[in-house]
């Protein structure tokens, strides 16, 4: 990241002093007169003011600071030790949504469910569906619960560890999983990503690679009508779909392909039933990404 | 003695606009949905996903028969955003299918704007009136007080 010119710096003070502060994160001057905008409606006193804008200047993030995050039609809670919902979780799962009948009683498990953004925002829209979110983080779960009563949803949170026993987390059939696993590497952990992200998130939501993915193959196929799975690089949607065309089993049964986020960024790999019982998955994911397999 | 009737005397009178009272906003049909082009802006190449935490989302709208393109970032939901920038597109459609003449909000708007800043103006003007006159007042008081003293002083001679 360049250094923010002391030029910049200056011109930003003689508009407001608080601007200064938020340069290093928003960069261009007008983006941080838009977030001192919305800080400043959110936070009622000055000095709250002000303390968010030295949080910010130490790059903590905004979401943090004003205890929320707009993910589609709903505000989902934010608090320390739970990751902050991205954009692009928000752009498939709306899409996804968009493509759920809203007259059939579908089932659905999120699994590393953190805010529990995604269930929410479903069980939000579409109240016919049971929706299931699952997370191994107490907090993570505290703050689901919050979520799903501030959204007045119900939706069942179970707090297992998916890794260690996925065998009896739910003894019936699902029609949809969702999740959201970390997958970052190690080695492009503190290479690529950001310092707000580095320093004040929780790694356990972060710091990943293939072992969800594993799980996904070797515990929920079976049970499940399709999958929707977000991937940080593209090398964990090709093992997914190597593995699913190396098994005889899987290869005839599931299509599986690659959905790619606005920035043209592979960020999904979606997969589903040739044939399945409630409805018909393979028109639902009609025109979502590309196929693969 | 007839022409000096009919000089023109200003009987000119603007009728106020009230704030509250303001024609209504042009509605956004959803028929025009299907003429749009919608996209959405994070900026940036590089790296994403869980890796970058952004807060702001940008809505561009183009509307294909007209070219009109309008743009919002105002609020950190991409949803409102969404409704805000549809909004901001209707009114320039208006605009655009009334052959470049502003919908009367726009002009009502403006004649508004046009309004307060005459009053503001007035004020600032009686303002000062009533100031003047004020200092003046002292002013008489000071000078009929020293003519009073002067007077004293001549009669105790």
């Amino acid at each position: 990241m360049p250094r923010i010119e002391p030029k910049l710096m200056a011109k930003a003070y003689s508009l407001n002093k608080l601007l200064p502060l938020l340069l290093p994160e928003c960069r261009t001057i007008v983006d941080a007169k838009r977030e001192l905008g919305w800080i400043k409606k959110e936070l009622t006193t000055p000095f709250q003011v002000l303390r968010a804008c030295q949080m910010r200047f130490m790059h903590y993030p905004l979401q943090y600071i004003l205890k929320s995050q707009p993910f589609g039609i709903i505000d989902v809670p934010c608090r320390r030790g739970v990751l902050i919902p991205r954009w692009e979780t928000e752009e498939w799962t709306v899409d996804v949504l968009n493509r759920i009948p809203d007259n059939l009683p579908i089932s659905l498990i999120d699994l590393c469910t953190g805010t529990g953004c995604i269930p929410v925002l479903i069980k939000k829209q579409r109240s016919l569906a049971h929706c299931i979110g699952v997370d191994v983080s107490e907090k993570a779960l505290a703050l689901a619960k919050r979520n799903s009563k501030q959204n007045g949803v119900d939706v069942t949170l179970l707090k297992r560890d998916i890794i260690k026993d996925s065998s009896n987390i739910i003894s019936k059939h699902i029609d949809l999983l969702t999740c959201n696993p970390p997958y970052i590497s190690k080695e492009t952990f503190t290479k690529d990503s950001r310092a707000s992200v580095r320093v004040f998130e929780p790694r356990l939501a972060l710091i990943g690679n293939l072992e969800f993915y594993q799980n996904l193959i070797q515990h929920w196929l079976p049970r499940v009508d399709a999958f929707v799975y977000e991937i940080g690089d593209i090398s964990q949607a090709k093992y997914i779909i190597a593995q699913i065309s190396k098994s005889p089993l899987h290869a005839r049964l599931w299509s599986v392909g690659i959905r790619s986020d606005l920035n043209d960024l592979p960020r999904v790999v979606y997969g589903f039933r040739k044939e399945s019982k409630n409805f018909d998955k393979a028109n639902m994911f009609c025109g979502f990404g590309r196929l693969y397999h | 003695m007839q022409l000096y009737w009919k000089r023109n005397l200003h009987s000119h009178m603007v009728a106020n606009i009230k704030k509250r009272q303001l024609p209504p906003r042009p509605k956004f049909s959803p028929d025009w949905e299907t003429e749009l082009e919608e996209k959405f802006l994070h900026g940036g190449r590089g790296p994403g996903g869980q890796k970058i935490n952004k807060c702001n989302s940008k809505v561009q709208l183009r509307h294909l028969p007209s070219g009109i393109v309008v743009e919002c970032q105002e609020t950190r939901s991409r949803d409102q955003n969404r409704k805000i920038a549809r909004e901001k597109l209707a009114l320039k459609i208006s605009q655009w299918q009334n052959d470049g003449i502003a919908a009367a909000r726009n002009e009502a708007m403006h004649q508004w704007g046009k309004q307060s800043k005459r009053s503001k103006e007035k004020k600032s003007r009686e303002k000062h009136v009533k100031h003047r006159a004020l200092r003046d007042e002292q002013e008489l008081e000071r000078i009929q007080e020293e003519q009073r003293l002067l007077e004293l002083i001549r009669n105790g001679e």
